[in-house]
């Protein structure tokens, strides 16, 4: 991706006073490119959003975007689109005067500011909303207007900041698929910044998990969710059954290895980054990917961990088994729901599963354990 | 009465709030068309000749001073106002408390005590000889800064976040977001404040007492000298005059700005 980056931050760090919210942070976005940044409330993805539109100044590191150092420009000379999760709509203007606002700003000449609000609304669909005002307008509605004017301007990059997170469920879901279709056509550079991991996969080309004012990975919503690279990210996105172990052969030329499990059973694992001997790690297995037998079952290139089952969520076509397994993990099976699969409370079973599907895990933040958390 | 129901004691006890407040008032309006010549309760007679009077030089001219005095003290302890209003609500700094007691001072201390110390100051910066309109306009505009950064920073605080960095990141400078964003919503605050310093200013008798002049004296205090020749039908008239010039005003904001909400609540503009 060297040419065709966007913007690009390296060693970014923001402290407030001796809390560090975030901690050398690198990351590039490309041209039209969507990127997530993902993560639980307080692990800096605002802040570094912040940074990029220059409400905060870094205490290091440096923003690039389109190849001109942005560190020490006020937010009024960046023409970064920024939308805010409250909307921050100016209450005091109809939503014609809220779009033509950074045309203003941008001292385009009347006729055009008027052709381009009229344009961009029809985009989002409020063509008819223009001289309304944005107390008289619906959440949903809210967000369009605030996404309008931020595009409006043509800005070289957009921010997202949780928009849909103050929306119903429905909605949120409709203005998921109408923000990336508007974003596509468009082709703009975006930073999506969001604690929801299904809207995170829906929506982003890439993922940027965040934790602590780290980025502990970034991929394709595919790489996250199938090769997650720490216990953190795999444990956000999606549930997993995770079985503490230790590393006992590091990977082979085709990526698997073995570790021993807390119940002392040795299993192949697959490991997609190199681990050290006697790393502690956690063997992630997603539930869907499991299957469950009755009794005791061994079978060789097969993983099987015995355990008990603990409940059963009969969910119509699928079911959601929980057990404690064997060493003390809890584990979790998703299978479909038939008359094969019943399972009762309190039954021996063992969870099955492909070592492909089995990913050893390290524990600490950091693949190497050069720094731990 | 312990018997009565706890409704129709408070009911009773609001009543005789109102009557006491509202009585006076409507005896001093009532006495000033008195027909006789002295100010009696009820009027023996009705008759216009002490508006007449109050409506004469002698008194149009102090009641034209006073509303100079109060409109110029408005609009500039509102412009005082702003600026420290903007300091005390976004920035945490060294000193500030210390800012926010003399800012409140004039309304904590009797105004009698500002008054005499602002004497001593016009007295040792050798204005004293020059004292008239613009030292009381000083005296106004002092006592009158609480209410204007009470308002203004009530409405500061109410305002929807985020609008301010949402009009920067679209090309707005800080001064473009102050003038197009901040003060047209915070408009409610700075019109209630304006007139709440309006009607103090209007209204004062024990700050006037000390900083006026033969020839610069507001209403109020013009109408406490006559007093002491008692109480004429004419002053009826004349202060019926100075009640209504502020209920004017107040019933005219109160069209577009909701006063109660600086009053009772902390919700903005």
């Amino acid at each position: 991706m060297p040419d065709n980056v966007v913007l690009r931050l390296s060693g970014i760090e923001v402290r407030y006073g001796l809390t560090v919210a975030v901690e050398k942070l690198d990351l590039a976005v490309e041209e039209g490119e969507f990127v997530t940044l993902l993560g639980p409330s307080g692990c800096g993805k605002t802040t570094t959003l912040g940074v990029v539109a220059g409400f905060f100044e870094p205490s290091a590191g440096e923003v690039v975007l389109g190849g001109k150092p942005l560190v020490g420009l006020p937010p009024f000379r960046r023409n970064i689109g920024v939308v805010f999760q409250d909307y921050a709509l100016f209450p005091h203007m109809t939503v014609a005067q809220n779009v033509a606002f950074g045309l203003k700003m941008r001292k385009v000449s009347t006729p055009e500011i008027e052709r381009r609000v009229r344009e961009i609304l029809s985009l989002v669909r409020l063509g008819e909303f223009a001289d309304r005002h944005p107390q008289h307008l619906s959440g949903g509605q809210r967000q369009r207007v605030a996404l309008a004017r931020a595009l409006v301007i043509r800005p070289r990059l957009l921010l997202l900041d949780e928009p849909l997170s103050n929306l119903d469920l429905k909605l949120r879901e409709e203005l998921r698929l109408e923000i990336v279709g508007l974003q596509r056509q468009l082709g703009i550079a975006t930073i999506f910044v969001t604690h929801d991991q299904t809207e995170a996969l829906v929506m982003s080309d890439r993922i940027a998990v965040m934790k602590d004012g780290r980025i502990e990975q970034v991929d394709t919503p595919h790489g996250i969710y199938e090769k997650p690279v720490t216990k953190f990210v795999a444990e956000f996105i999606g549930s997993m059954t995770f079985v503490r172990a230790e590393l006992v052969e590091p990977a082979d030329e085709e990526g698997f290895g073995t570790a021993r499990t807390a119940g002392g059973r040795i299993v192949p694992v697959r490991l997609d980054r190199a681990m050290a001997r006697g790393l502690p790690v956690s063997i992630a297995i997603r539930p869907e990917k499991a299957r469950l037998v009755r009794g005791n079952f061994t079978s060789n290139g097969i993983v099987s961990l015995p355990g008990r089952v603990v409940s059963v969520a009969y969910l119509g076509s699928r079911q959601e088994v929980r057990l404690d397994l064997e060493g003390g993990d809890r584990g979790m099976v998703e299978t479909v729901a038939d008359e094969s699969q019943t399972f009762t409370r309190g039954e021996e079973v063992s969870l099955l599963a492909e070592r492909q599907d089995c990913v050893a895990v390290p524990d600490s933040a950091t693949v190497d354990g050069a720094a731990s958390d | 009465m312990f018997g009565m129901r706890p409704w129709t004691v408070l009911r009773a006890v609001v009543a005789a709030i109102y009557v006491f407040m509202l009585g006076p008032i409507v005896i001093t309006v009532l006495v000033s068309f008195n027909a006789g010549t002295r100010s009696v309760f009820p009027p023996d007679g009705w008759s216009l000749k002490w508006w007449a009077e109050a409506l004469s030089e002698e008194w149009i001219d102090p009641i034209l001073f006073s509303l100079q005095l109060a409109s110029l003290a408005a609009i500039l302890s509102c412009a005082v106002a702003l600026p420290l209003a903007f300091g005390l609500t976004r920035h945490r700094f060294p000193g500030r408390n210390l800012v926010v007691l003399l800012v409140l001072g004039p309304l904590l201390l009797p105004t009698l005590a500002t008054g005499l110390g602002l004497l001593r100051v016009f007295e040792f910066s050798g204005l004293i000889g020059s004292m008239g309109f613009w030292t009381l306009l000083i005296g106004h505009v002092v006592i009158c800064i609480p209410f204007a950064v009470r308002t203004i920073a009530v409405s500061l605080h109410g305002l929807p976040s985020n609008v301010e960095a949402a009009a920067a990141s679209l090309g707005a400078s800080r001064m473009v977001v102050l003038v197009k964003i901040i003060l047209p919503l915070i408009r409610n605050g700075l019109v209630a404040g304006a007139l709440f310093a309006f009607i103090h200013s209007f209204t004062d008798i024990n700050l006037s007492l000390f900083l006026a002049r033969p020839g610069a004296s507001p209403i109020t205090v013009k109408i406490l000298g006559f007093l002491e020749f008692g109480f004429a039908p004419t002053l009826a008239a004349v202060s019926a005059i100075t009640l209504i010039i502020p209920l004017v005003l107040v019933l005219l904001v109160q069209r577009s700005a909701r006063l109660g909400d600086f009053i009772y609540g902390e919700r903005g503009a």
